[in-house]
């Protein structure tokens, strides 16, 4: 509360936004400038132009999400040299990944895969034995092991990526086009919503209540990937899916999904918390965990959040069918489910606005919530057939 | 009394109040009687919510029930009652039917009403300021309080103008009778986030609408179309199922196009059924290409097509693939699948029952079917599917180094006999090469649910089936099997007394009916007649001697068999030859499994491809983007900018020339919490400058 005092202090006094901005803000907005330049000069005879409009925006994005949550900026500095220095050793040279010691125990695909696994599912525990205890160095070391997860799961993802390129240049994709790939995409999204709201709000208290469900997801992971199905092998991508739609719908699409996971694991949260209260038992354990307001507002943001990433990359998903399909909509399962998906959170954020709702029936909402939501993302593929039926299970 | 403190508390029941001063808000509109309470059951969020949730569950029915399949499919699958119920209830084509459509009209009608109701307050709260406040009022506001200064009202007001600028406000002051009032306003954008939102609804829902096949719904109920249900070429559809080029704004249409044909329709599905529509260009397909990656999976699939208009003859020639589509005029041409294009096989058939006529070879297209005459009658014979090539995985990857193998071309088949009853075939053009041998390939099933029993036949020294059907045909041959028969039972028995006669003969009979039973039924049937001949306890002594009389005789017409082809059996046959009549009994053996009355080979194909479009004409597409864009717009508008207000009034202090008093109070609607820290840092502001009352 008092960080963010002192920046309300200064809000009625004249001021550029500019004169605001530190040295290391300079630094990082230049440096991936730089980057930005750098890539462009060398690969832009690669890419199509939506690939350079795809470009340039994720630069400017992070440009501005770095000023906005200043821990980005040594996340994305660290995802870049450790992806950078498995890439660079790799060469050209696959097998590495068997024989490398550093690729083999640390940042091979696989095993920055399985480093990130572990430590959420460590920081799963962490979080809740800081809950249970009261250890504040708990806590942080819990905070800290997510965001070691976080890194280790993209630089995994980016690795990936040049390393389906090292298969053969055909092979060669985006890593979201299948269920073990956007699996690691929703974990590390939901941790980074997360902790972002860890970082606003200084309160560790939710991390063992949202880290579950990042937990459950590692371990369908685990199952799907690296069980009998060997999802965790490289496939070449379906005419269909070859298409840089692919780079933004997909993404956004996750935003959405780990925003609406965010909010049902507070949900969680809230219903026990609320309970507990209701039925008289107000322990210290009970005090570790938020406000019932602060909850809520949580909540709601999450959902705000979801919603409106959502509403883009069905957007997105629309002009992409569009143009693979032959229609911006056609009732397909996956659409359809969206549809659903949308109309849920479209009639939650109605009730709490218009209506009031607030609390309880809406926390169990968002829970019920991400069984819908979780149905439109491994159900429909699951069990429905339908014209998004790659990565089936 | 500190606000501070109570802002978390007062929080929600703050916002709590909300929907009844909308309430109020909207009542302010003057409606009477029906039209009122149907205006106000319209346009209420009960009715929104209810939509929403309805038309949700509607749509998950139609993801589970599968959609636009054929009729037949789900009456196998729900019987012929539920069938009825539910194609009465259109619930095969849940998003066009009916009921469906009405709900979607519905949604709209409540959210145009929803906007009639809030739009004007809207506008009203984006651009006006609120200046008619009381300071009653200001003082019950969550964020509120009074301070004392002690400089005059105009100073005092500058002071705080200067500030709320900084902070981003804007302002409209007001001064009555000495007191100053000023309303500030941030963010008010947020109020066009609700009109940009709930109208791109509309927007999109309309054009979306419009670009359905809802029109064809109603022709058709007003008795001007029918779609087509039969199994016709587009040519033999009558009229009442066509649509001529211009007489339908909206479609989307599939079309194959086979290389070098062209076609200047496309077919429109609708239910069980589907309508013909003429397009204003031909399209032609010049060649078709596909590319595959190791796996087999396609890799790449594109078309060289030439568009020309019917009207003008223009012509346009480009290359479409999946995700590069031809934008023609209004139309939108897309690549979307391949297909058989009636590929030409060059078809063998090889008789398997006895007494059967021989056939001449012919060509047949794949797609179409032909009677065959067989001993028994006749058969049908469909020619379903061609493939170019079958990667599967390969079982040596490890010792070759290759994940995949591509065993060649496979014809699918059906032989339907006279009672309709079919069983499908699928035979591997090319020889494959099974442990270091060459085999024909065919796999029979039943049902489609069926794993392929396969059938393995040998090729010989020249790579054909000849060796093993002479076989066959010499085993059928009574008076030649005869004559061996006699000629192996003498040689094997070398006997030349009375007794000894009597022996061959009856041996040579023993051959000549185990070669019928074996020919007839394989090894199970041989063995059944063992079974049921011969007691328990001598049976497998039985068994011993038969299968050696057996492959005796067998031996022996294999040999013949050689000796017509030319081979020299005087000498040695080569170890190939000698697999061979292995391999041949074998499959001899199984071969009444197999149950088909020929097999049918492939000697030469010539390979055409097809080439999947969906054409489509959507002249709402644009709207439905606009549409999305204010969606988004307005959704970041409400959602990110926070509707903020300070009011301030400042009073003279009790009439004294010199001080004042000021009321500031404020509101941050949608995002009290970060207002109520907004406004704790403008109270430590003011509580330098000035004394805080209250
Ligand atoms: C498919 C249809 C609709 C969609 C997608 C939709 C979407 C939204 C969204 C995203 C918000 C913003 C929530 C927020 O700021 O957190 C909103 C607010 C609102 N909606 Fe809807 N809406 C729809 C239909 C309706 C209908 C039919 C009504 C009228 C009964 C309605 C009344 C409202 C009202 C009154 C607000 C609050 C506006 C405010 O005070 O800022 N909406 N809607």
């Amino acid at each position: 509360m008092s960080v963010a005092k002192q920046e309300m202090e200064n809000l009625f006094e004249k001021q550029s936004f500019i004169s605001k901005l530190s040295l290391f803000d300079y630094i990082w907005a230049a440096l991936l400038l730089l980057t930005t330049a750098y890539v462009w000069q060398h690969y832009s005879s690669l890419m199509d132009i939506y690939e350079v409009m795809i470009l340039g925006f994720t630069s400017v994005s992070l440009i501005a999400w770095g000023l906005l949550w200043k821990p980005v900026r040594v996340y994305t500095i660290s995802v870049a040299l450790l992806s950078l220095f498995a890439i660079s050793l790799y060469g050209t040279e696959l097998a590495l990944a068997e024989s490398n010691f550093f690729l083999k125990f640390l940042i091979s695909s696989k095993s920055a895969i399985m480093w990130m696994s572990a430590l959420y599912v460590l920081a799963t525990v962490a979080y809740f034995m800081a809950l249970f205890i009261g250890s504040e160095f708990t806590n942080k070391t819990a905070s800290a092991m997510t965001w070691v997860a976080t890194v280790m799961g993209l630089v995994g993802l980016l690795v990936r990526w040049r390393e389906s390129y090292l298969i053969h240049v055909d092979i060669g994709h985006f890593p979201v086009s299948n269920l073990y790939e956007v699996f690691i995409l929703f974990s590390i999204i939901t941790a980074m919503l997360y902790l972002y709201y860890e970082g606003k709000s200084k309160t560790y208290s939710m991390g063992g209540f949202v880290l579950l469900v990042i937990s459950s997801a590692v371990a369908f992971l685990l199952w799907y990937g690296f069980g009998s199905r060997g999802a965790s092998e490289i496939q070449p991508l379906v005419p269909a899916l070859q298409s840089y739609w692919m780079k933004i719908h997909v993404p956004a699409n996750f935003v959405g999904y780990g925003a609406f996971a965010l909010s049902a694991m507070v949900g969680v949260a809230y219903l026990i918390k609320d309970s507990m209260l209701k039925r008289g038992h107000n322990g210290i354990i009970i005090k570790r965990i938020p406000e019932l307001d602060v909850m809520d507002d949580i909540m709601y943001k999450s959902i705000a959040l979801g919603f409106a990433f959502f509403t883009l990359a069905t957007i997105l998903g629309a002009m992409w069918a569009a143009e693979a399909w032959g229609g911006y909509w056609s009732w397909d399962p996956k659409e359809t489910w969206a549809l659903i998906v949308w109309l849920n959170y479209a009639a939650w954020l109605h009730l709490r606005l218009t209506k009031g709702w607030r609390g309880r029936p809406l926390a169990w909402w968002s829970v019920i919530g991400l069984f819908v939501t979780l149905f439109a993302f491994i159900g429909v593929n699951m069990f429905l057939s339908g014209l998004h039926s790659y990565g089936e299970l | 009394m500190s606000h501070e403190n109570t802002s978390e508390n007062n929080f929600s029941k703050k916002n709590e109040t909300k929907p009844s001063q909308a309430t109020r808000q909207r009542s302010n509109r003057k409606e009477h009687g029906l039209g009122k309470v149907l205006l106000s059951f319209l346009g209420s969020m009960e009715l929104a919510i209810s939509l929403f949730v309805v038309v949700g569950i509607a749509s998950i029915i139609g993801t589970i029930l599968q959609q636009n399949q054929a009729y037949n499919s789900y009456v196998v699958k729900f019987g012929p009652f539920w069938f009825e119920v539910f194609r009465s209830l259109e619930l095969f084509d849940i998003y066009s039917s009916w009921w469906f459509v009405i709900l979607l009209g519905f949604l709209l009608v409540s959210t145009s009403v929803c906007i009639y109701h809030y739009a004007p307050l809207m506008i009203r709260e984006w651009r006006q300021f609120r200046l008619t406040i009381s300071a009653k009022s200001l003082k019950l506001m969550h964020s509120s309080g009074v301070w004392s200064s002690s400089s005059s009202v105009a100073q005092t007001a500058q002071f705080i103008q200067e500030k709320l600028r900084n902070g981003g406000y804007q302002l409209s002051t007001k001064t009555e009778q000495g007191v100053v009032t000023i309303a500030t306003k941030k963010g008010s954008a947020n109020r066009l986030g609700y009109i940009f939102t709930h109208g791109a609804i509309i927007v999109i829902c309309l054009s979306a609408l419009y670009d359905g096949n809802f029109n064809l719904k109603l022709r058709e109920v007003a008795g001007q179309l029918k779609p087509e249900t039969r199994d016709l070429f587009a040519s033999q559809v009558p009229d009442i199922s066509r649509l001529k080029a211009d007489d339908n704004h909206a479609f989307r249409g599939s079309a194959n196009v086979p290389e070098g044909s062209t076609t200047g329709l496309v077919f429109l599905q609708m239910r069980n059924g589907f309508l013909v529509q003429e397009l204003p260009f031909t399209i032609t397909l010049n060649d078709f290409r596909i590319e595959h990656y190791q796996s087999g999976m396609p890799k790449s699939f594109e078309s060289d097509i030439v568009i020309q208009d019917k009207a003008t003859g223009e012509k346009i020639t480009k290359t479409i693939a999946v995700n590069h589509p031809l934008i023609y005029k209004d139309f939108s041409i897309y690549q979307a699948s391949f297909d058989d294009g009636g590929s030409i096989m060059d078809l063998k058939v090889w008789p398997l029952g006895r007494n059967q006529q021989k056939i001449t070879p012919f060509k047949q297209v794949v797609g179409d079917s032909r009677q065959i005459k067989i001993a028994t009658g006749e058969v049908k014979l469909e020619l379903a599917e061609f493939k170019i090539s079958n990667v599967q995985p390969n079982p040596k990857a490890k010792e070759t180094g290759r994940k995949f193998k591509n065993m060649g071309p496979t014809l699918t088949f059906r032989i339907r006999d006279s009672s309709g009853q079919a069983k499908e075939f699928i035979n591997y053009i090319s020889p494959v090469v099974q442990e270091g041998r060459y085999f024909f390939l065919s796999g029979v099933r039943n049902t489609a649910n069926e794993p392929f029993r396969y059938l393995f036949i040998p090729v010989d020294d020249e790579n054909s089936l000849k060796r093993f059907f002479n076989f066959r045909s010499l085993l059928n041959n009574r008076s030649e099997m005869q004559r061996i028969a006699e000629k192996t039972a003498a040689l094997s028995l070398q006997s030349t007394t009375e007794n000894g006669a009597k022996m061959v003969a009856q041996m040579s009979i023993v051959m000549q009916r185990l070669v019928d039973l074996f020919n007839r039924g394989g090894f199970d049937l041989v063995m059944n007649d063992i079974n049921e001949k011969v007691p328990e306890d001598k049976r497998k002594e039985v068994m011993d001697s038969y299968f050696k009389v057996l492959q005796t005789i067998l031996g022996t017409v294999y040999l013949e068999v050689l000796k017509a082809e030319g081979v020299d059996i005087n000498n040695n046959i080569s170890p190939a030859q000698e697999q061979y009549y292995d391999d041949l009994v074998n499959t001899m053996g199984i071969l009444p499994n197999y149950k088909a009355p020929f097999f049918l080979q492939v000697t030469s194909f010539e390979h055409k491809e097809a080439s999947g479009f969906q054409i489509t004409k959507s002249p709402g597409k644009n709207l439905v983007y606009l549409g999305c864009l204010l969606l988004c717009i307005g959704i970041v508008l409400m959602f990110y900018v926070a509707h903020k207000r300070i009011w301030v009034i400042i009073e003279p202090f009790d009439g004294s020339e010199s001080g004042a008093q000021l009321i500031v109070a404020g509101s941050g609607d949608r995002h009290q919490r970060e207002f109520a820290l907004e406004f704790q840092a403008l109270s430590q502001l003011l509580d330098k400058q000035f004394s805080k009352l209250s």
